[in-house]
C-alpha cells in the first residue's frame, strides 16, 4: 500500500480515538452509566468504563508512532469490532434507545444498526494497515496533504450521524398510544 | 500540467475542506434547531393516577429510619414533589443536583423515592449530598403510582391532590410541573384540547 494512504488512515483512525477518548473524559459521569446501560457483563461495568478510554488512548498513540502502527491498527480495529457487537447485542434485544456514548452525548441519538456497519468498515480500513506499507520516502507536501485530509473528513464524520438520524417524532406522534416512550 | 498538478491538488483539498466545514456548520445548525425545538414539558404517560385525582397514600420508612406517609393531606401545608429516582439512572445523576437547589429555590418538600438495595441508595444520598432531602426506599410507592420510566416526577398540593406528574431530563422539565400547578392545567394536551375546542382554556383544576 502507498504510504501516503497508509499515513492518512492511520491519522484518521488517531484522531478518532483520541477524540472519542476526550469527548469519554470530558462527560465521566454521564460514560459510567452509558457502559452500565449497555447491560453486558455488569459486574465489570466500571472496569470497562476505565479501560476502553484507556484503550482508545493507547492504541490512539500506537498508530501514531510508525514502528508500532499494525499494532495500533490491530488494537483500533479490536475495539471497533467490540463496539460493533455491544450495539449489536442491544439492537438485538431491541434497546435502540439507549445512548451510543460514542460522540457528544448530548444528541442522544441512541444506537442503530448503519452504526455496526460503519464500525465493521472502518475495523477493515483499520486492518489494512497490518499490510507490509510501501517504503516510498514522503515530501512534507505529502504529508501536509495527509493532515488536510484527515482535517476535512474529522469535519465530514459528525455529519453523517446528523443525515443518517432517525427523524424526530411528529407533533401527531405523541399523542398515539403506540408512540416510542423512551425519553428522547 | 505536470508542474502545475501540486497546486491543483492543494486547491481541490481547500475547496473539499471549506464544504466539509460549510456542511458541518449545517449539521450543527439542524443540532441547534433541534434542541430549541424539542419539548419543553415533562412527559406524562397515561398510566397511573391522573392529575387532578388524589394521590394514593402509602406508609413506608426514610432511609434514615423514620415512618413517613406518601400522599395524602401534608401536615405542614406545602406541596410535595415525589421524585423518583435510582442509583443507575444515568439521567437520574445529572437531575438529583438540580433537585437539591429546586428544594431550595421553590417552596415545596422534595421527596426522593428509590426502589433498590439500601447499601446502593446509602452510597448515592452520600455522595450526592442530599442528606437534608427525605429519601424513601420503598417499591410500593412506584407501583402505586404506576411509574415505568425513571426519573419520574409528581407534583402533590397540600390537599393531597396531584397537580401535575410526568417524566423529568431536565430542570425545565421540573418547572414545567410548577407552572402546571400553576396554570392548572395538568398536560400540554388538556391545554391544547382546551383550546381547540375554541373554548377559552378555563383550567381543569382551580389554581391555588
Amino acid at each position: 500500500m502507498d504510504p501516503l494512504v497508509a499515513l492518512t488512515i492511520s491519522l484518521s483512525l488517531a484522531a478518532l480515538l483520541a477524540g472519542a477518548a476526550a469527548h469519554k473524559a470530558l462527560a465521566w459521569e454521564r460514560w459510567q452509566g452509558v457502559v452500565e446501560n449497555y447491560r453486558l457483563l455488569p459486574s465489570a461495568a466500571a472496569i470497562f468504563a476505565v479501560t476502553l478510554p484507556c484503550a482508545e488512548v493507547t492504541a490512539s498513540v500506537l498508530l501514531l508512532l510508525p514502528f508500532a502502527r499494525p499494532l495500533g491498527a490491530a488494537a483500533a480495529a479490536a475495539l471497533l469490532v467490540l463496539y460493533a457487537v455491544a450495539m449489536g447485542i442491544n439492537i438485538a434485544r431491541g434497546r435502540r434507545a439507549i445512548d451510543c456514548g460514542c460522540f457528544g452525548t448530548q444528541l442522544r441519538n441512541g444506537i442503530s444498526s448503519w452504526m455496526v456497519g460503519r464500525n465493521i468498515l472502518l475495523a477493515m480500513l483499520a486492518l489494512t494497515l497490518c499490510l507490509p506499507p510501501g517504503s516510498r520516502p514522503l515530501s512534507v507536501f505529502e504529508v501536509l496533504l495527509a493532515v488536510g485530509i484527515v482535517v476535512t473528513l474529522g469535519f465530514l464524520y459528525p455529519v453523517v450521524g446528523v443525515v443518517l438520524a432517525r427523524p424526530l417524532p411528529r407533533y401527531e406522534d405523541n399523542f398515539r398510544r403506540s408512540a416510542p416512550q423512551s425519553g428522547r | 500540467m505536470q508542474q502545475a498538478l501540486p497546486y491543483l491538488v492543494v486547491l481541490q483539498l481547500l475547496v473539499t475542506l471549506a464544504l466539509a466545514i460549510l456542511l458541518f456548520g449545517l449539521a450543527r445548525q439542524v443540532g441547534i434547531l433541534h434542541e430549541r425545538v424539542a419539548p419543553m414539558g415533562a412527559m406524562t404517560s397515561d398510566r397511573g393516577p391522573a392529575a387532578g385525582e388524589m394521590a394514593p397514600q402509602v406508609s413506608a420508612t426514610t432511609l434514615a429510619g423514620a415512618p413517613i406517609v406518601v400522599g395524602g393531606a401534608s401536615t405542614q401545608g406545602r406541596s410535595r414533589l415525589l421524585l423518583f429516582v435510582s442509583a443507575t439512572c444515568p439521567v437520574c445523576k445529572k437531575l438529583l443536583p438540580i433537585a437539591r437547589s429546586f428544594s431550595a429555590a421553590e417552596r415545596l418538600d422534595i421527596v426522593l423515592v428509590g426502589d433498590g438495595e439500601v447499601t446502593e441508595q446509602q452510597a448515592m444520598v452520600t455522595k450526592f449530598g442530599l442528606g437534608e432531602l427525605t429519601y424513601v426506599n420503598s417499591p410500593q410507592v412506584g407501583l402505586a403510582f404506576q411509574v415505568g420510566k425513571l426519573p419520574y416526577a409528581v407534583l402533590i398540593d397540600a390537599e393531597g391532590v396531584i397537580r401535575a406528574k410526568g417524566l423529568v431530563n431536565s430542570r425545565e422539565h421540573l418547572e414545567s410541573l410548577i407552572i402546571a400547578e400553576e396554570t392548572g392545567f395538568g398536560t400540554i394536551q388538556s391545554y391544547l384540547a382546551a383550546r381547540s375546542r375554541r373554548e377559552h382554556p378555563k383550567p381543569e383544576i382551580t389554581p391555588l
